[in-house]
């Protein structure tokens, strides 16, 4: 009698932990780190959602017999999961550099950055060495903002989270004094608090290039044939006009320059 | 795997640091708010036992991750903590970091400290009373002692679990081994070689703190307890 | 109270039994096996099995899950020569239940340590091979004296899933994350998961117990 019980309840407990998803024919498999308002984010149901993801969706409807699965894991797990052939394909916020370019290989830019200081009106800085000296910054750990940081400011406190959204939480309580990110997303955060308390100053044309073309998606190196894909399709839905609409909706200029 | 050392081991040294220093503090803040619990419960007054309980139930019920983030971004929630004099210190990961493995240790050693002073022979403490030994005293000299020979084998496991859960402090952006590590990765997208660099580091910690307590132990046993 | 996030908690709590289970069910494989070969006649297997745990027993949970997560895949394509996708939930349950298995295979080896060598004997004695004798009579007996060690591992294997938060699986400390960066309210959803989670290990260690009592119910208690 015991025996049945056991015997039931470890194939109960096996059942459960069977976590198994379905596969379409073709399936290409993207993954981001969700956690990046509008450009990636979960949306209130935990689907991926927001410009990036739209484009990604665009992109799938040009490419024949093709799923795209969207999934969510950590920022910097994406390049090693890519490397891995865990993964087909990373997004969302994802920019173009050279010490990326020997990682893995980039499709055309998507669109430019937009990069920008959010700080509190309560307790301006200046942007330059003196001003900086004494302050704490806040960026996202991986990033090109981290990086930035670390070759031009290396005297500078730097505070590196896993993720901007836990910066963001910092800066409210006064651990940082301000975060290095992209402005879409500071700009999308700043929308839910009172006005005049934060502004977003954007960095000098003349710093751009440090950050690379664009923002693209990024393939691994030895997957040709998706990297054509993709460039192709992102060739579509720009002519096609689609990559303005999304861009539109979500108020970003997406005329990357070539 | 050398040439990853030899590049990166000033900055792995500063995280060795912070390890260390986190370990050694959030033991001593445990040790010393368990023995205070432990001697209060030992009262048997119920309005000891049962807060102390509630704590040690709480505690062990909840993962450290959710402790540790509680502490950091949860009490800076409240503007009331922002503006008073605590804010200074829980600005600071490091001492979040302390708080939640502090308390975290406290609740685990309250219970074995609790346990090893009930193993205490009654009859040293009736002598004891009996030869007009006030109960501080008692618990000075008789308990305590024997208390802590008691205990020894299991709080050397508890300082190995303490090691391995200030890794756990890299989620609050402490730049511990593992925070120094999970930087250093970012930089130069090689995981694995990371990983392994510091996982060895461990290693070389735990055996170091066995073999050291080993060590410690052993003399106890030549004391002639 | 929670601002309509407690169906996204609760799914994340579904992942976290789900995974925790799985876990479990690989934690006890691995503890049988490696009590199994920490007493094998041949020194090898056991001294590299004891090698073996001892390692994963010092290194942090959150290194071995990292470990497994990104280097799961490059060890399984040099033993099979193939490559094997291992997505980040299984990596989480391996992870998790070579944890379990590290500590319960020497806890299961001291509990079969304890069962007097006259079972064995007495089991051969009356004409069941090794393996019925490991079945029928040790593995019963050795369980009593096992489960209390094997529950606290329980416990802390239920607590170690929010870690697997970091590997980025929708688990319920992730959902609580983005709800609390939504929010900017951390302290309320940290704290309801904490309540979550305690609710969960009270269930637990109330199925503890009760095994605890079944597994001991032959046993005469002393008046």
């Amino acid at each position: 009698m015991m025996k049945q019980w056991v015997k039931l309840g470890f194939s109960l407990l096996v059942l459960l932990s069977m976590n198994v998803t379905a596969y379409a024919a073709k399936t290409i498999h993207f993954a981001t780190e969700a956690t990046y308002a509008p450009l990636v984010y979960l949306d209130k149901d935990g689907n991926i959602s927001g410009f990036e993801a739209e484009v990604v969706q665009a992109l799938c409807a040009t490419l024949k017999d093709t799923t795209c699965a969207l999934n969510h894991q950590g920022w910097d797990s994406l390049i090693p999961s890519l490397k891995l052939g865990k993964i087909d394909a990373i997004f969302g916020g994802l920019a173009i550099t050279e010490e990326r370019k020997n990682q893995v290989a980039f499709t055309k830019p998507l669109y430019p950055n937009s990069i920008g200081y959010i700080v509190s009106n309560a307790k301006p800085i200046s942007f330059d060495e003196a001003g900086l000296k004494d302050k704490v910054v806040g960026v996202q750990l991986g990033t090109t903002m981290e990086h930035y940081f670390h070759e031009k400011y290396p005297d500078v406190e730097v505070k590196a989270y896993a993720s901007l959204q836990e910066a963001l939480l910092d800066i409210q309580t006064g651990r940082v004094d301000t975060i290095l990110g992209d402005t879409p997303v500071l700009l999308a955060w700043m929308k839910g608090k009172p006005n005049n308390q934060y502004q977003i100053i954007e960095l000098p044309e003349d710093q751009l290039p440090f950050f690379g073309p664009g923002n693209a998606i990024a393939v691994n190196k030895k997957n040709t044939a998706l990297l054509n894909e993709l460039n192709t399709a992102i060739d579509t839905i720009k002519h096609s006009g689609d990559l303005a609409k999304i861009s539109a909706k979500y108020l970003l200029n997406a005329d990357a320059k070539e | 795997m050398i040439d990853w050392f030899l590049t990166y081991y000033p900055e792995l040294l500063k995280g060795i640091l912070t390890t260390l220093e986190l370990l050694i503090g959030s033991l001593l803040v445990g040790f010393i708010v368990a023995l205070m619990l432990a001697s209060l419960h030992h009262t048997g007054k119920k309005y000891f036992t049962y807060p102390i309980n509630t704590f040690v139930f709480f505690i062990r019920s909840t993962p450290l991750l959710v402790q540790l983030f509680l502490i950091y971004y949860g009490a800076a929630q409240f503007s009331l903590i922002r503006d008073s004099f605590l804010w200074p210190f829980l600005k600071e990961p490091f001492i979040c970091a302390l708080i939640a493995l502090g308390v975290n240790s406290a609740a685990y050693t309250t219970v074995v400290l609790k346990g090893a002073m009930r193993a205490v022979p009654k009859g040293e403490i009736e002598a004891a009373k009996a030869l007009g030994f006030s109960p501080f005293a008692i618990l000075r000299h008789i308990i305590l002692p024997r208390t802590f020979i008691l205990i020894w084998p299991s709080y050397t496991n508890e300082m190995v679990l303490i090691l391995k859960a200030t890794a756990l402090a890299s989620t609050i952006t402490l730049l511990d081994m593992m925070g120094i590590t999970r930087q250093l990765i970012a930089k130069t997208y090689d995981t694995l070689t990371g990983l392994l660099a510091v996982g060895l580091l461990y290693v070389i910690l735990t055996t170091l703190i066995v073999g050291l307590c080993h060590l410690v132990g052993k003399r106890f046993k030549r004391i002639g307890w | 109270m929670l601002q309509g996030y407690l169906p996204q908690l609760l799914e994340g709590a579904l992942l976290t039994l789900q995974l925790a289970s799985g876990a479990l069910v690989a934690g006890l494989l691995l503890t049988l096996i490696g009590a199994f070969l920490l007493d094998s006649r041949y020194k090898i297997l056991s001294y590299t099995t004891f090698g073996f745990t001892t390692l994963i027993r010092g290194l942090p949970e959150l290194l071995v899950l990292f470990t497994v997560y990104f280097g799961g895949e490059i060890v399984l394509y040099h033993v099979f020569q193939h490559p094997i996708e291992v997505s980040n939930y299984w990596a989480g349950v391996l992870a998790l239940g070579i944890i379990f298995g590290a500590y319960g295979a020497q806890v299961f080896q001291q509990a079969l340590h304890s069962i007097p060598h006259g079972q064995t004997e007495a089991a051969h004695a009356l004409g069941l091979n090794t393996w019925q004798c490991y079945c029928l009579i040790i593995l019963p007996q050795a369980w009593r004296h096992a489960l209390p060690s094997l529950g606290n591992l329980t416990l802390i294997l239920l607590k170690d899933t929010a870690l697997v938060s970091l590997i980025g699986l929708t688990d319920l400390m992730s959902r609580a994350q983005a709800a609390a960066s939504q929010t900017q309210k951390p302290f309320t959803f940290y704290f309801a998961v904490a309540i979550i989670y305690l609710v969960l290990t009270s269930i637990v260690e109330i199925l503890l117990h009760q095994a605890d009592r079944r597994a001991n119910r032959h046993i005469r208690k002393v008046q």
